[in-house]
């Protein structure tokens, strides 16, 4: 016989499967130090990369100075300069990172204890041979 | 006029919902459409890509991919159209965007529609719409957005702007080249006067929707939409000197009014409901103030339609067959009282 309350909830696992779920599943994967800090170093990666091609384009605009000058250039004044702006936006990203992705760890985890509820509500259904057994509400997804 | 409104949102979720797949394929195409066309109004310079069925090829192609692809494809017609006046600048574009990407958009993927919709949004004239948007839907990170939207926008001016020197002179595929549109863009206030204005409406359209008071919303996008007027009409006369003060106030009202409608058809609220309820549990007070929803339930339209029956040689004519009855009872009746005689 059809269980309404079953279809209900195997539809609402579905959906999520196909949606959200997917990337939070694969968020789950990890302890939640371990995502942080694997994103954290993703997110300085990124950054260090943008932050070449930031340095490219300067150099590309000043081209002309930096070749005409090139013996002359304050190599050490520059050089800690260029230092110093990276490693504020190492730090400022570290932070942001920090901020982001274990807020985002934190609503993936949520979502999937949720999903795990609804797991076990579903093997106890089956074990039970179909017959439903009252659980409180919950929420959705 | 409130319920003909709250009828055409229900009527257009109802749409929505049932052919949702069809309707996104539908929107992502026109909007692709829309783009390229603008692009190549504005920026033609590609023959390539000046060809309809390129453009009507690509339209469809970006209304079937997923999401990312779609702002790829964008971004890359750009680049193309840029390659076309200098290779050098395609470069440059390139790494813009590979730094935009690397810098902003890997955090928050969705701000990347909010960037590549401002440039747009200016060529139609309301690009007023997009901090109004940003301060009701989205957090103050999209702030940045706004800032980098603007940012590519005057990319494209003086790339437009750098065109025309191109085709007089060969300094097209020069550093020269790509300097002179830098200098184009440092030195031009009014683009900093936007980026600040933008950023802060979106900021104070962000944090006068999250008070608690009745229709937040709605003061939110107000105050947003009157600062913008005001203040892009000051920027326009001081520090532009444009004659197009018209334009911009045009500009700004339809902005605002397309706010308002956006806001209605993400969330009305019936403040004459509102309840303040408190409860606790073990851990909490807890202060609640519950709005509701306005909603209309959908007309339930019932149109019966009565056909006139076709006569055939069964059916039987009413009028013929009530007379001949009377007919007959009268018979009947005059036949007894004579037989009474």
């Amino acid at each position: 016989m059809l269980s309404k309350k079953k279809i209900k909830i195997m539809f609402r696992m579905a959906s999520y499967e196909q949606g959200v779920g997917k990337k939070d599943l694969n968020t789950v994967r990890f302890y939640k130090a371990d995502y942080v800090r694997l994103n954290i170093l993703k997110s300085v990666v990124c950054m260090t990369i943008a932050y070449a091609l930031v340095l490219g384009l300067v150099i590309f605009y000043n081209i002309e100075y930096v070749i005409k000058n090139a013996v002359k250039l304050p190599y050490d004044s520059i050089g800690i300069k260029t230092l110093g702006i990276y490693i504020f936006l190492v730090v400022f990203y570290v932070f942001v990172s920090l901020f982001v992705y274990s807020s985002r760890y934190g609503h993936a985890r949520k979502r999937v204890q949720r999903y795990f509820k609804y797991l076990k509500y579903l093997s106890k259904y089956y074990e039970n041979d179909g017959e439903e057994y009252e659980e409180e509400e919950r929420d959705d997804f | 006029m409130i319920f003909k409104l709250l009828e055409l949102k229900n009527f257009i979720k109802r749409i929505g919902d049932r052919y949702w797949v069809y309707v996104k394929i539908l929107i992502k195409f026109v909007s692709a459409l829309a783009i390229f066309g603008l692009m190549n109004y504005h920026m033609g310079y590609s023959e390539v890509m000046d060809n309809v069925i390129i453009t009507l090829g690509l339209s469809v192609i970006a209304a079937f991919s997923p999401d990312a692809v779609f702002s790829i494809i964008v971004m890359l017609v750009s680049i193309v159209q840029v390659y076309s006046v200098s290779l050098v600048l395609a470069v440059v574009m390139m790494v813009v965007y590979l730094i935009i990407y690397f810098a902003y958009v890997r955090f928050v993927p969705g701000q990347i529609y909010v960037i590549l919709a401002i440039p747009f949004l200016y060529i139609l004239g309301i690009p007023y719409v997009m901090p109004l948007i940003c301060g009701v839907f989205f957090a103050p990170y999209s702030i940045i957005s706004n800032i980098l939207g603007i940012l590519i926008y005057y990319v494209y001016l003086a790339v437009e702007g750098a065109a025309g020197l191109s085709g007089e002179t060969s300094v097209s595929n020069t550093i020269n080249f790509f300097n002179v549109i830098v200098d184009n863009i440092r030195g031009n206030r009014y683009m900093l006067f936007s980026m600040i204005i933008f950023a802060f409406i979106a900021l104070l359209t962000y944090i006068i929707r999250i008070q608690n008071f009745n229709h937040s919303s709605d003061v939110s996008l107000l105050t947003g939409t009157v600062l913008l007027l005001v203040a892009f009409v000051l920027s326009s006369s001081f520090i532009e000197n444009s004659d197009n003060i018209v334009n911009v106030i045009v500009g700004v009202c339809v902005s605002g009014l397309i706010a308002f409608m956006v806001q209605f058809f993400r969330i009305s609220l019936d403040y004459s409901g509102v309840k303040n309820i408190q409860f606790q549990d073990d851990e909490y007070y807890y202060y609640v103030r519950a709005v509701p929803k306005l909603s209309v339930s959908a007309l339930d339209k019932q149109v019966k339609t009565i056909h006139a029956q076709i006569p055939t040689s069964n059916t039987m004519n009413l009028r013929e067959t009530i007379e001949k009855t009377f007919e007959e009872s009268e018979h009947k009746v005059t036949g007894t009282v004579e037989e009474d005689r």
